[in-house]
């Protein structure tokens, strides 16, 4: 059973997220902070982490940074979770370190799917 | 003409008169002369003689010559008496004589007459001048003056005559400098000076000087014009004070302005930080009810009635309206904030305009539609912003599938010299001439005759005008009522910024 981390401070998002991928038959791992999300990362080699770009703490992409000069491992895919029009955030995204970039809102039909591609 | 020569005539008529009178003269003179009558009838050929002397001068003298010769021969054919001969020839020469004298007096008479004319005349214009005049000596002493001077300083022309010509100004140094330089170059204008009036009140002047010179041709002296200019430092003071007036009122509107300036600056950073603040905060709860009325018409969460699934799917596309209005909303703000940041990528139009087909396909085949691609075999690469090029054409295909009850979409694309044109085209009603012109404006909704109203902001093609200007493109609209339309948005194939 695949193992994915969601790093996301919405509740109701978490929720979601995390019911979508229990649901198809994925193990969850959850993270509410950058700084939980790291420890987390580093600490349980997930086969693939969700992160949402505001966060409270650090920001999405600072996350994706020190997780991936941790060297905890360089080859886990890290897909971007970010709102609408944030100019630039899809290169920002790459340039962080994130394999991927899926936008909000989330639609649960193709959301899978866009995932998938990266495992 | 006859006029005229009756005007000579009678200019004419005192010379004839002494004319007839000096010939009746002469014959008398002549006659008494022979005949020993009365002493004073034989020198009565005189009197006509210095009349005409007296008056006509030299030609009076000729004139009277003439008539002593006549006066002679007449005697000579009268007489032959040698003693009367005599007699007559001493009063000819004496005669001539006194005409010779009286000529002489006429003349020296006339001579002063004139030259008192002439001198009047040069005077009275001196004396007619606004200005004052005054004559300098080499000594610097006031030699001649007009009456304006002695006017404007207040003192008599007894007075004036003979005292230092600078004591009558504010600045005695500065008036003696302007009057040896006017000595030294011969001229001099407009030297800006203060007179000094009788009563100790300065009068502004400009003070113009020059040399003259005697018969010799030797310098003789300064003459000064100095001109009152009281009224035009008057009107120059008001002139400053106005000026001064105006300066403080500039400054007084330009502090208000960069007031004014700093408040705006201040509303339009609350305004971004609204926007901003905004477009998280809306949108957080409407991507939570996005995501979960997906995830239960998924049925995954428990399997639903029709009824259920058809309620669902109507709250899950109000939610995704709703989304929409407010990304419009902001992108206008934005827009009108000139804060619209544009992300520039390399891409491939084929695969935008496959998504955008993806994402429609659904709305157009719900509605018996087609929509189809018209794409050139050979890729079109475009560096430009992908996600606002994406908006446009969502919104313009978007708006053609709410507009189109039956027919086709098609979207073409082709390149032509370094520019992109994609065309949205349709078979929907089409738009009226006297709408046309409304089309781009912001929350302007054309109402279709016959069409259900279609929802919508009014900001669809507002903003993807706009957003094609950015990027350095624009909309074209055109169609025929009742038929169709197209809108041919036509773009570069690299933006101006685009780093190579």
């Amino acid at each position: 059973m695949k193992k994915i981390l969601i790093v996301e401070d919405n509740e109701q998002n978490m929720y979601l997220i995390n019911y979508l991928l229990t649901k198809k038959g994925y193990a969850t791992l959850k993270a509410t902070t950058g700084i939980d999300g790291i420890a987390a990362a580093i600490r349980e080699k997930p086969d693939l982490i969700l992160m949402d770009i505001q966060l409270p703490d650090i920001d999405g992409l600072e996350a994706t940074k020190r997780i991936r000069e941790s060297g905890a491992d360089g080859s886990i895919p890290i897909i971007a979770v970010t709102s609408y029009a944030m100019v630039g955030d899809r290169e920002k995204a790459i340039e962080a370190g994130c394999t991927g970039y899926v936008e909000k809102p989330i639609n649960p039909e193709t959301f899978i799917l866009e995932m998938e591609r990266f495992l | 003409m006859e006029k005229n020569q009756s005007g000579n005539l009678i200019e004419l008529l005192p010379l004839i008169g002494i004319g007839v009178a000096s010939v009746l003269c002469i014959i008398v003179s002549v006659l008494s002369l022979k005949s020993g009558f009365f002493i004073v009838f034989q020198n009565l050929f005189y009197i006509p003689i210095i009349i005409s002397c007296f008056y006509y001068g030299k030609r009076g003298f000729v004139f009277s010559v003439v008539l002593a010769f006549m006066y002679l021969i007449l005697i000579l054919i009268f007489t032959k008496e040698p003693s009367i001969i005599l007699l007559a020839t001493g009063r000819v020469i004496i005669f001539i004589c006194v005409a010779g004298v009286i000529t002489y007096l006429s003349l020296l008479r006339k001579q002063t007459e004139e030259l008192r004319v002439v001198s009047a005349y040069t005077r009275n214009l001196v004396e007619a001048s606004l200005d004052s005049l005054m004559v300098i000596g080499m000594d610097g002493k006031i030699t001649d003056m007009n009456a304006t001077m002695q006017t404007m300083t207040g003192y008599t022309r007894t007075e004036l005559i003979g005292t230092d010509f600078n004591n009558y100004f504010t600045d005695p140094e500065q008036a003696k400098a302007g009057y040896r330089e006017a000595l030294q170059i011969g001229c001099l204008r407009n030297l800006s000076l203060e007179l000094q009036h009788r009563d100790g009140h300065p009068i502004p002047v400009l003070y113009d000087a020059s040399v003259f010179r005697n018969e010799q041709g030797k310098v003789a002296g300064v003459f000064a014009a100095v001109r009152d200019i009281t009224e035009r430092k008057e009107a120059e003071e008001t002139l400053r004070l106005i000026h001064a007036e105006l300066e403080k009122k500039v400054a007084e509107r330009t502090r208000e302005l960069s007031e004014a300036n700093i408040r705006l600056q201040e509303l339009d950073r609350l305004k971004s930080m609204f926007i901003a603040s905004m477009s998280h905060e809306l949108r957080t709860p409407l991507n939570s009810i996005i995501g979960f009325t997906g995830l239960l018409l998924m049925g995954i969460s428990g399997s639903l009635s029709e009824e259920q699934r058809k309620q669902l799917t109507m709250a899950k596309n109000s939610a995704h309206h709703l989304l929409s209005l407010i990304n419009d909303v902001i992108d206008v703000s934005k827009i009108e904030a000139d804060k619209l940041e544009l992300s520039i990528e390399k891409f491939n139009l084929s695969d935008l305009l496959y998504e955008v087909r993806d994402s429609l396909k659904l709305n157009a085949s719900q509605k018996g539609l087609s929509l189809f691609l018209d794409m050139p075999e050979q890729t079109i690469y475009m560096e430009n912003d992908r996600r606002r090029i994406r908006q446009i054409i969502v919104n313009l295909a978007g708006n053609a599938v709410k507009y189109t009850d039956t027919g086709e979409i098609k979207i073409h694309a082709e390149q032509t010299n370094g520019k992109v044109e994609i065309a949205v085209s349709d078979t929907g009603p089409g738009i009226r001439e006297e709408d046309m012109k409304k089309l781009f404006a912001a929350f302007s909704r054309i109402n279709i005759p016959g069409h259900s109203i279609v929802e919508g902001t009014g900001l669809g093609l507002y903003l993807s005008q706009k957003i094609a200007a950015l990027l350095d493109g624009d909309i074209q609209a055109k169609s025929v009522f009742g038929e169709g339309s197209v809108f041919i948005l036509s773009l570069p194939l690299r933006y101006k910024e685009a780093v190579s």
